[in-house]
């Protein structure tokens, strides 16, 4: 994780958006374990708190877990990476479809312009 | 407050140490010049340790000034110490420091005029009445101190400034000297009754100005202590 | 939750002005505050007198529920804007002052700050640079287990270098048994340490909250909203 965080956003939402997406990149594989808070906090240069409730949500939604005195572990559930893929996916896509709407591209031309563009962008590593 | 004691003697160290080298100097040289200079020899060792004294009493002074009136006192003040346990330390240095320059100069005096006064006191006053001469003097020097201390604490909570508290220190002190002094005035002419001592020089004390002494010292020392702990702003 | 610090319709005034006019805020416990205005909003002002060396005209302050004084001396541990050395010490004079006088003091946890912040032992304190005299004062405030940390603008007056090793030396010495009030202008740099803030100007709290929760609804960073409420 590099330190590029939005101080306009809460940073614990950003803090999950990383770890899902390195989840979802299999950069973080099933029962791998995370950082502790302290490592983190200090890394990230946040408040430990912060960390603290962004391994908490994570936990929530069944991505991580805690064991007590060892710490935070990634999901094995299955599915996890497709479904995080997926949730992923729809955020880019629901943005992006709102932004070109917004420039008065119709759903047509929307799909259109997306496969014009596909073979031109390449993926960064 | 025994820490207090340890590190404010350590800060003054080279300071106590500077001004005994310089009345050991002082004197060894003064030894020299028995013969030529005559009567002026004893005299000038006498000035030497006056002098230290003053520089001495001096220091304890603006020890005091430096701590409210500089950021040592931000050291100080958020040390979790009572006012009591401040005031007494520094009167516990002072009266060491004071202790330490006399007897050296007191020392090299006797080496210098080869003890001579020492023994013709020593032939007319016992040895307890010099005992209870120089706690009569400690005494007077931790009155004087307290009193003054008190002094500059009122000034630095009631004005504003350096300059101004400092000023403002002088003329309490000043004007409570006076009160002082007619408090005690009419005090011993109230209560004639004396008791006569026998120290050094024959003393008749007058024991309701003592008693009124001693409580003018419990007071201003108590309450310099509480001003110090909870009404001394940085 | 504990709070560690309650301070109620807090003011203080001087002859010709006046640096607090009811100041109300809460710390709790495991928390750290970051209390934010410009220079003259009062913030030294409120940091001094829980403290314990400036005394509020009216209303209240208390810390784990006594007024400043010598108890809560002992668990508050405050870094001041002055360089308070005594110029006769060496580091290690002033490690063992702490030591003396502060039974929360860790000598160990010293030690690894001083050689996490490159400070020798046996410099003597005249010989420091600027720089270097705030790393010691962070050392000897961090390394003592208080209660409550109070500091005033710790990254003033330093170099971007020696910011992040301060920054790094207040965010490892995080404790949920402990709190910390950090004054600062320098909100961009330190934001993101914050659990809450609180905007003091003309010596009022103006505003108060949770850092995430206040990006979240003004959708702006706390150094954003810092140059709104004080434009």
């Amino acid at each position: 994780m590099d330190l590029e965080f939005d101080d306009k956003m809460p940073i614990y939402l950003q803090i999950m958006d990383r770890i899902k997406m390195d989840i979802a990149t299999e950069k973080l594989k099933a029962n791998d374990k995370l950082p502790s808070v302290r490592e983190m906090a200090t890394k990230l240069k946040v408040n430990p708190n912060t960390l603290q409730r962004a391994y908490q949500e994570l936990e929530r939604f069944g991505i991580v877990y805690t064991q007590r005195g060892m710490g935070t572990f990634v999901g094995e559930r299955e599915n996890m990476i497709d479904d995080l893929k997926q949730e992923m996916a729809k955020e880019v896509m629901d943005s992006f479809i709102l932004r070109m709407k917004r420039l008065g591209f119709t759903e047509q031309e929307i799909i259109e312009s997306i496969s014009k563009n596909i073979i031109e962008v390449k993926q960064h590593v | 407050m025994l820490n207090l004691i340890k590190y404010e003697v350590r800060g003054k160290f080279l300071t106590i140490l500077g001004i005994c080298l310089t009345v050991i100097m002082g004197n060894l040289f003064l030894m020299t010049k028995i013969g030529s200079w005559e009567i002026a020899v004893p005299v000038l060792s006498g000035f030497l340790g006056i002098g230290a004294l003053i520089v001495i009493s001096i220091s304890s002074l603006t020890l005091m000034s430096d701590y409210l009136y500089d950021d040592q006192g931000y050291l100080l003040f958020t040390l979790p110490q009572s006012g009591v346990s401040i005031m007494a330390s520094r009167l516990i240095v002072a009266v060491i420091q004071i202790s330490i320059v006399t007897i050296v100069s007191m020392l090299m005096f006797c080496l210098l005029d080869q003890g001579r006064l020492l023994n013709t006191i020593l032939s007319y006053v016992e040895v307890h009445e010099l005992l209870y001469s120089i706690l009569i003097h400690l005494w007077s020097i931790v009155s004087a101190l307290t009193f003054i201390y008190f002094c500059m604490v009122v000034g630095k909570i009631a004005l504003k400034g350096k300059k101004l508290g400092k000023i403002g220190s002088f003329i309490i002190f000043f004007l409570l000297s006076i009160v002082r002094a007619g408090l005690t005035f009419v005090i011993s002419n109230s209560f004639p009754q004396i008791v006569e001592v026998h120290s050094v020089t024959t003393m008749t004390i007058n024991i309701g100005s003592t008693i009124f002494d001693i409580i003018m010292f419990a007071i201003l020392f108590m309450g310099t202590s509480y001003l110090l702990e909870h009404k001394v702003d940085l | 939750m504990y709070n560690i610090l309650k301070a109620e319709n807090l003011c203080k005034s001087y002859f010709n002005k006046k640096a607090l006019r009811g100041a109300n805020l809460t710390i709790q416990q495991g928390k750290i505050v970051g209390l934010l205005g410009p220079n003259g909003s009062g913030k030294t002002t409120f940091l001094k007198i829980a403290a314990g060396i400036l005394h509020p005209s009216s209303g209240k302050l208390l810390i784990d529920g006594q007024e400043p004084g010598v108890y809560t001396k002992s668990i508050v541990s405050y870094l001041p804007d002055t360089e308070y050395f005594l110029k006769w010490m060496k580091i290690k004079d002033a490690i063992q002052y702490f030591k003396d006088f502060y039974a929360d003091f860790d000598e160990k946890k010293a030690a690894e700050l001083l050689e996490f912040m490159k400070l020798d032992t046996n410099s003597s304190v005249k010989s420091l640079s600027k720089g270097m005299k705030e790393k010691l004062k962070l050392t000897l405030v961090l390394s003592r287990k208080a209660k409550l940390y109070i500091l005033d603008e710790p990254l003033g007056g330093v170099d971007p270098t020696a910011r992040e090793k301060i920054l790094d030396a207040i965010i490892n010495n995080f404790s949920e048994n402990s709190s910390m009030i950090i004054t600062t202008h320098l909100v961009n740099d330190i934001e993101r340490i914050f659990d809450d803030v609180a905007f003091i100007s003309d010596g009022e709290i103006v505003l108060q909250g949770n850092a995430e929760e206040l990006r979240l609804s003004k959708n702006q960073s706390i150094d954003e909203l810092y140059r709104e409420v004080f434009q």
